[in-house]
C-alpha cells in the first residue's frame, strides 16, 4: 500500500508540472484484452489456446473472471472489404469454447453503401458464472460453510440484434430492427439449498421496431413504432415463483424545424402502454397478477444562436403515467393498486464558446410533479368496500449543471462538470381503516446532491501523455418526520493515467485510482438496543505496465493490476468488516516470425482475497498465433 | 447533395464540373475549408444528407461541444478526427473510451457491466447522437429496463427510488467494489433513507413488533428478507414470502 500511495503522489506531482504536449488524450490501456488479441484495420485472424489452472474457490474465480474450465480456445477474426462503388463490408468475430462443450463469443457483420443502405447483424453468446447472492449469507438461517453448492451457478446470456436503414429517396429513410435478449440459468447463494436459496432465471425480451425519417424543406421528422415482448420466469427454492408476460407498445415522434439561420425548433413525443399478466406464487400470498401502465411524454424546445459563439436552448416537457395493478386468487382480489403521476419540466441551457479555446455550458432545470397512489387490501382501490391506503406526494426539484472545457495550452486540456440537485418531497398519507398502516412511506424528505468531475489531459513531455482527474458526489438525505436526523453519503475517485513512450522501443504505462466512500447518520442518537454505524471505505487501484521491443521481431509485455478495498468505518453491530484485495498479473512475449505471422506466449494470474471467503486464484498459460491479410 | 441523388465527393466538396468549367478555381470546398468550420458547422454539413441526425444531433449530448461527426467517424469522413478509427478497436466501447478515459477504472472494479470485455457496448445505454430526452416516465430507468425487464413491473407494490435518481440511487452501472454494482456494501445502502431501522425513532417501523437491530447483526442484510426490493405483487414490504 505504501508503494501504491507513493506512486500515486509521484504521478499527481507530474500533473502539477504539466507542460506543453502533443496529441491528446493518453491512449487508454487495453489490459482487459486476452493474450494474442491483435486487431487493426487490416484483415486479421488469431487463434489462442489457454490452460487454466485454478486453485481455491473456483466458483468465485469463475464469477469474477468469467473463465472456467481447464482448457480454453479463442479465435478472433477481422475481415474488411471495400468495393469501388463505396460499399463496405465488415466481418468481426470472437469465439471461444465453454466448459460444457459449447461456444461463446461475439459476432458482427456490417455492411453499408453510403447513400443507399446500412445494415448490421450482431450476436453475443456468453456464459456467466454467478454467485452474486454471496452477500445474502445470513446467520439467522442455518448456515453451511461455502462452498457447498452441488453446482456452479451458471447463467447463459444470449443476445442477437439486427437492424437495417435504407435510403429510399433523398429525403426519406426507412429503418427497422429487432433485438432479442435471453438469460437462462441459476444464480445462487453459498448457503446451498438453505434460504435465501437458489434463484432460477429464465427471461427473454424481444423488441421489434420500424421507423421512417423524412426531410421536407426545413422540417425533418423521425417516427418510430416499436413492440416489446418479455417472458420472465423467476423462482426461488423457497417456493416463491414469478411468471410475467409483458407486452409494450410504443410510438415515438421527433421533429426539428430550421426556422431561419439562427433558430431551430424541436419537438418530441412518446406514448407507450405496458401490459403485464402472469402469476406470483409467494409463500403466504399467491395469485394471478394483472397490471398495465399508460405513459405519455411530450417535449418542445428551441435552440437559438444568439451570436456567433452563444447558443440558447429552451425546452419544456410534460409527462403522465398511470398504473393499475392487482393480485387475485381467482375472483378474490388480494391486493390492488392505482397510481397516477404527472410531471412538468422546464429547462434552459446556455452554451458559449466566445472565450478562446473554451466551451462553456450552463443548464438549469425546474421540475414539479404530483403523485396519487391508492393501495387496497382484499380489493381493488376502486371497489366500494375497499380499505384504501392513500399516498399523495408533491415533488419540487431544481437541477443546475455547469460544464466547461478549455484548452489551457496547445496540449493541455481541462474539462469540468459540476451538478447540483435539490429535491423536496411533501407526502401525506391516510389509511381509511383507521388502523396502523401496514406499510410505511418515508414522509416529507429533502435530498441535496452535488456531483462533480474534473479531468486534466496533458503531456508533460512530448512522449508522455498524462490524464489526471477526480469525480465524486456528496448527498444529504433528510427526513422531516424523523426528528430532523439526516444521512450523508459521499464518494470520491481520483485517477491518473499515463502512457509514456520512453524510447522508440519502450513504452511504460500505468493507471492509479483512489476511491473513497463514506456514510454517516447525524442528528439522532440510536435508541436502546439499536446501534448506528458509519461507512468509511477506501479503494485503491494500481496498474503499471510496460511494452519493450527487444528486437525488431521480439516484443515483451508485462502489466500488473492491484485493487485494494478496506472499510475502516465503525462496524458497530450492523455488519462485519470487509477487506478485499485483487491482483492481476500478465506477461507476454510476442515473436514476429514472418511479415504476416506472429506468435505470442503468455502467462496471467488472477487472484482475489477477501476475508469472508476462500482465496480464488487462476493461473492462465496461453499460446496464440496471429496472421494478417 | 441535399435534394438530389448526388453522393460521393461532390456531396461534401461541391460540384466538380463547375469547378473544372471555372478553370479549376472556385466552387469547391477544400478540406481546409471544411476543417475551418466550427463543430456545429461541420455537423451541419453531414446532416444535410444524414436525415436522422438532422432531427437528433443538434439536441444531443455531443452538440455544442467540440466534438463533431468526423471526430468519431474519421475513417468515413476522411478528415479531422479526435479519435482513432473504430476498426482499430476490438469493440465500440474501446472506441468511446479514447476520450472518456475516466470511466475505465470503474469498469475494472469487481462488479461491473461487461463492457470492456465486449459483451456490452457504451451505446447500449448511451446514445452518442442523442436528441431530446423524451423517454418513458421512468427516465433513466427505461435504459436499464431494456435488459432488466423483470424489474419493470408494473407492480402492485413498488419501491420508489429517490425521484430523479431512480436505479442509480442504489446501483453504479459502470462498476462498483460491491456486489450487484451497489453504491455501498451491505445495509449502509438501505439505511441512507431507511435509517429509522438503525434507531427506534419511529415506532411505526417496528415491523410486527420485531426489533430490526437484531436482524442487522453480523453479515445480515436488509435484503435477506426484503428480497423483492424492486417490487412485489404479494407483499407490501417486499418480503420473500
Amino acid at each position: 500500500m505504501k508503494t501504491i500511495m507513493t506512486t500515486l503522489a509521484l504521478i499527481l506531482a507530474l500533473g502539477v508540472v504539466a507542460a506543453l504536449a502533443d496529441e491528446l488524450p493518453a491512449a487508454a490501456q487495453r489490459i482487459w484484452a486476452p493474450a494474442g488479441d491483435e486487431i487493426g484495420t487490416a484483415g486479421h485472424l488469431t487463434a489462442t489456446g489457454v490452460r487454466n489452472d485454478d486453485h481455491g474457490d473456483a466458483a468465485r474465480a469463475a464469477q469474477d473472471e468469467s473463465i472456467q474450465g481447464d482448457w480454453l480456445g479463442l479465435g478472433l477474426l477481422g475481415w474488411f472489404d471495400r468495393s469501388p462503388s463505396g460499399r463496405r463490408v465488415d466481418v468481426r468475430g470472437l469465439v471461444g469454447n465453454t466448459e460444457g462443450g459449447g461456444l461463446a463469443g461475439d459476432g458482427l457483420v456490417r455492411s453499408a453503401t453510403p447513400g443507399v443502405y446500412s445494415a448490421r447483424i450482431a450476436y453475443h453468446a456468453h456464459d456467466l458464472f454467478y454467485d452474486r447472492d454471496s452477500e445474502l449469507r445470513n446467520p439467522v438461517f442455518p448456515t453451511v460453510l461455502p462452498p457447498q453448492l452441488a453446482f456452479t451457478p451458471h447463467l447463459e446470456w444470449r443476445r442477437g440484434r439486427a437492424d437495417l436503414s435504407y435510403h429510399l429517396a433523398s429525403a426519406f429513410d426507412l429503418y427497422l430492427g429487432a433485438d432479442d435478449l435471453r438469460r437462462e440459468g441459476r444464480k445462487s447463494s453459498r448457503l446451498g439449498m438453505n434460504p435465501p436459496n437458489v434463484q432460477a432465471v429464465d427471461t427473454r425480451a424481444g423488441e421489434f421496431w420500424l421507423g421512417a425519417v423524412s426531410k421536407l424543406g426545413d422540417l425533418a421528422t423521425d417516427v418510430k413504432l416499436s413492440y416489446l415482448n418479455t417472458d420472465d420466469t423467476l423462482g426461488y427454492a423457497t417456493g416463491h415463483t414469478k411468471e410475467n408476460q409483458r407486452d409494450r407498445y410504443s410510438a415515438d415522434f421527433d421533429a426539428a424545424y430550421a426556422a431561419g439561420n439562427r433558430i431551430r425548433l424541436v419537438a418530441a413525443g412518446r406514448w407507450s402502454r405496458l401490459e403485464n399478466t402472469g402469476s406470483e406464487m409467494g409463500v403466504v400470498n399467491a395469485g394471478g397478477i394483472d397490471g398495465d401502465t399508460d405513459s405519455a411524454a411530450y417535449q418542445i424546445g428551441a435552440i437559438s444562436r444568439l451570436g456567433r459563439a452563444t447558443t440558447l436552448r429552451l425546452s419544456a416537457r410534460f409527462d403522465t403515467h398511470d398504473t393499475e395493478a392487482s393480485t387475485a386468487d381467482g375472483a378474490d382480489v388480494i391486493y390492488g393498486a392505482h397510481r397516477e403521476r404527472d410531471r412538468q419540466q422546464y429547462e434552459v441551457t446556455l452554451g458559449d464558446r466566445s472565450l478562446p479555446r473554451t466551451d462553456l455550458q450552463l443548464r438549469y432545470r425546474y421540475t414539479t410533479g404530483d403523485e396519487t397512489q391508492d393501495q387496497a387490501e382484499g380489493a381493488r382501490p376502486t371497489d366500494l368496500d375497499a380499505r384504501v391506503f392513500t399516498l399523495d406526494q408533491a415533488t419540487t426539484r431544481h437541477d443546475a449543471k455547469l460544464r466547461a472545457r478549455t484548452r489551457l495550452a496547445p496540449h493541455v486540456k481541462l474539462s469540468a462538470d459540476v451538478r447540483y440537485t435539490s429535491l423536496d418531497v411533501d407526502q401525506s398519507r391516510s389509511w381509511d381503516a383507521g388502523e396502523e398502516v401496514w406499510f410505511g412511506v418515508l414522509g416529507d424528505h429533502k435530498v441535496d446532491r452535488t456531483s462533480y468531475r474534473l479531468a486534466l489531459q496533458t503531456r508533460p513531455h512530448a512522449k508522455l501523455p498524462l490524464d489526471l482527474g477526480v469525480r465524486g458526489f456528496d448527498r444529504t438525505f433528510k427526513r422531516t418526520e424523523a426528528g430532523g436526523a439526516e444521512t450523508t453519503a459521499s464518494q470520491l475517485a481520483l485517477f491518473a493515467n499515463t502512457n509514456w513512450r520512453v524510447t522508440p522501443r519502450l513504452t511504460v504505462y500505468g493507471m492509479v485510482t483512489y476511491g473513497k466512500e463514506t456514510y454517516e447518520l447525524t442528528g439522532a442518537e440510536p435508541a436502546a438496543g439499536f446501534e448506528a454505524f458509519n461507512v468509511d471505505a477506501n479503494t485503491v487501484r494500481f496498474s503499471p505496465g510496460a511494452t519493450f521491443m527487444a528486437t525488431d521481431r521480439l516484443q515483451i509485455d508485462g502489466w500488473y493490476e492491484g485493487v485494494s478495498f478496506e472499510d475502516t468505518g465503525d462496524q458497530a453491530a450492523s455488519r462485519n468488516a470487509i477487506n478485499s484485495d485483487r491482483d492481476r498479473l500478465s506477461l507476454r512475449v510476442r515473436y514476429q516470425a514472418t511479415e504476416r505471422l506472429a506468435v505470442t506466449a503468455g502467462y496471467a494470474r488472477n487472484e482475489f482475497d477477501e476475508n469472508r471467503w476462500d482465496d480464488s486464484i487462476q493461473d492462465l498459460w496461453s499460446l496464440s498465433a496471429h496472421t494478417s491479410f | 447533395m441535399p435534394g438530389t441523388d448526388i453522393i460521393g465527393c461532390e456531396a461534401c466538396h461541391g460540384p466538380g464540373s463547375l469547378h473544372v468549367d471555372g478553370g479549376g478555381d472556385g466552387w469547391i470546398l477544400k478540406a481546409a475549408d471544411l476543417e475551418a468550420l466550427d463543430p456545429d458547422g461541420r455537423a451541419a454539413m453531414c446532416t444535410q444528407c444524414h436525415n436522422a441526425l438532422e432531427v437528433h444531433f443538434a439536441s444531443g449530448p455531443h452538440a455544442g461541444t467540440e466534438v463533431s461527426c468526423a471526430d468519431c467517424h474519421r475513417d468515413q469522413a476522411h478528415f479531422g478526427g479526435l479519435a482513432r478509427p473504430a476498426n482499430e478497436f476490438r469493440n465500440g466501447s474501446e472506441f468511446c473510451l479514447q476520450c472518456h478515459t475516466e470511466v475505465v477504472p470503474q469498469f475494472r472494479l469487481s462488479s461491473h457491466h461487461r463492457v470492456l470485455e465486449g459483451q456490452m457496448a457504451c451505446a447500449d445505454c448511451h446514445d452518442p447522437h442523442g436528441g431530446l430526452d423524451v423517454t418513458e416516465w421512468d427516465g433513466l430507468n427505461a435504459t436499464c429496463l431494456k435488459c432488466h425487464s423483470q424489474m419493470s413491473g408494473p407492480f402492485v407494490f413498488e419501491h420508489g427510488g429517490v425521484e430523479g435518481e431512480e436505479c442509480l440511487s442504489c446501483h453504479l452501472p459502470h462498476g462498483s467494489q460491491n456486489d450487484k454494482m451497489l453504491v455501498q456494501s451491505g445495509n449502509g445502502l438501505c439505511l441512507q433513507c431507511h435509517y429509522e431501522q438503525s434507531f427506534n425513532a419511529d415506532e411505526n417501523w417496528t415491523l410486527d413488533g420485531q426489533a430490526h437491530a437484531g436482524l442487522l447483526l453480523g453479515e445480515s442484510r436488509c435484503y435477506n428478507c426484503h428480497r423483492e426490493v424492486h417490487g412485489s405483487n404479494v407483499d407490501p414490504t417486499f418480503l420473500d414470502r
